[in-house]
């Protein structure tokens, strides 16, 4: 009679073993992964934005030398005890003008760049962490977004290959 | 010992690779240029827009001008001829949902703005397209935009780059900064071994 009892409640106990770690296997298999990603990190090394970058300050480089240029005209200008007042004044009013649409345009530029590679970049992390499941990617920008990850969820260096990857496959 | 019988397999894989070279009907190589899988065909997406690339090899340009018409080996290997120091691409572009109005059109508040970004397009456009190979940024040498008047809902760019006959590369980038439409740049990579396995037209 004991021993019968002895093998039920084995049986039983072996079944509830098992249910116990069928559930924790599958919820394991479905706890959605979450993890960060070091911004400041990821945007330096996003391919997309060292090109713009590129083209834009060939842009910009142009605009800078027409006032360097001047700059070194007044400077020899100022120089000559001979010089026009007025052509003094005219000249260092234009330097002005062009250093002031030099810094427009460079505020400009930033801002340009800083929406496309963000644009882009929303693009592809939402297709990162759609594909891994994933639940919550959290950007931390140095600044106590996140104050400690474990290296275990840190996933910059895998987002900038998989951006960088994109990036050159058209999207 | 063993990377010499590494390096005769490889060799032997090499030989055996080129010996497989599909040789197709005219419908079925177009087919196959077209086909994204085989990488002749790419398409991207950057927000709202898509993007569609087509690399069009000598025989794919040939069949598309003689469209219907007779085809002719020895037609065929002449204009191959005239074509070899080239690589075109047909780019084209278009809303993701909005299917109603060409990109061009649903970029401009007006036709005062249409008309200022259709002569963009027209020009100073080509100047946003670059082939990057490895060693060598090429702009195109022919640029054309297809005008649609509106009438699609997609816009055509068609680039020729004249990379010359002995630095033509034997893999590229096509990259495009889309100012229009403030995409940023779009990066479509073509490599070696799709090219290499581009069918042989058969007649």
């Amino acid at each position: 009679m004991n021993q019968k009892i002895f093998w039920v409640l084995t049986f039983i106990s072996l079944t509830a073993a098992l249910i116990s770690l069928t559930l924790t296997i599958g919820y394991q298999k479905h706890k959605k992964d979450i993890g960060f990603v070091d911004i400041t990190k990821l945007v330096e090394a996003y391919q997309m934005k060292k090109d713009l970058e590129k083209l834009e300050e060939s842009r910009l480089h142009e605009i800078k030398s027409i006032s360097d240029s001047l700059g070194s005209v007044y400077g020899m200008a100022k120089k000559n005890p001979g010089a026009n007042a007025v052509h003094l004044k005219t000249l260092e009013a234009n330097i002005q003008s062009i250093n002031i649409q030099f810094e427009a345009e460079y505020n400009q530029s930033n801002l340009d760049i800083n929406q496309k590679v963000w644009g882009r970049l929303n693009q592809a992390i939402n297709e990162y962490a759609g594909t891994r499941d994933m639940q919550l990617l959290v950007g931390a920008d140095g600044k106590g977004t996140v104050l400690y990850g474990d290296i275990a969820v840190d996933h910059t260096d895998e987002l900038i290959k998989f951006v960088n990857s994109k990036y050159q496959n058209g999207n | 010992m063993e990377t010499k019988s590494i390096k005769i397999l490889f060799v032997l894989l090499s030989i055996l690779s080129i010996g497989c070279t599909k040789t197709l009907r005219p419908g079925a190589y177009i087919s196959y240029v077209q086909e994204e899988k085989n990488g002749f065909s790419k398409a991207g997406q950057a927000g709202n827009w898509s993007y569609a690339v087509q690399y069009k090899t000598a025989a794919f340009i040939y069949l598309q001008e003689k469209k219907s018409g007779q085809v002719s080996e020895e037609e065929y290997m002449k204009r191959k001829g005239e074509l070899e120091e080239w690589i075109f691409f047909n780019v084209s572009v278009q809303h993701s949902t909005v299917k109603s109005a060409s990109p061009l059109r649903l970029s401009s508040s007006d036709l005062g703005q249409y008309n200022i970004l259709l002569n963009y397009y027209l020009g100073e456009n080509r100047n946003n397209f670059k082939l990057i190979s490895e060693n060598k940024t090429f702009t195109p040498e022919i640029y054309l935009f297809e005008n649609n008047y509106n009438l699609s809902p997609q816009d055509v760019f068609v680039l020729g780059f004249h990379t010359g006959k002995d630095s033509k590369p034997e893999q590229f980038t096509l990259s495009y900064n889309d100012e229009v439409l403030a995409s940023g740049i779009i990066r479509f990579a073509f490599n070696k071994q799709d090219l290499l396995n581009e069918p042989v037209l058969s007649f």
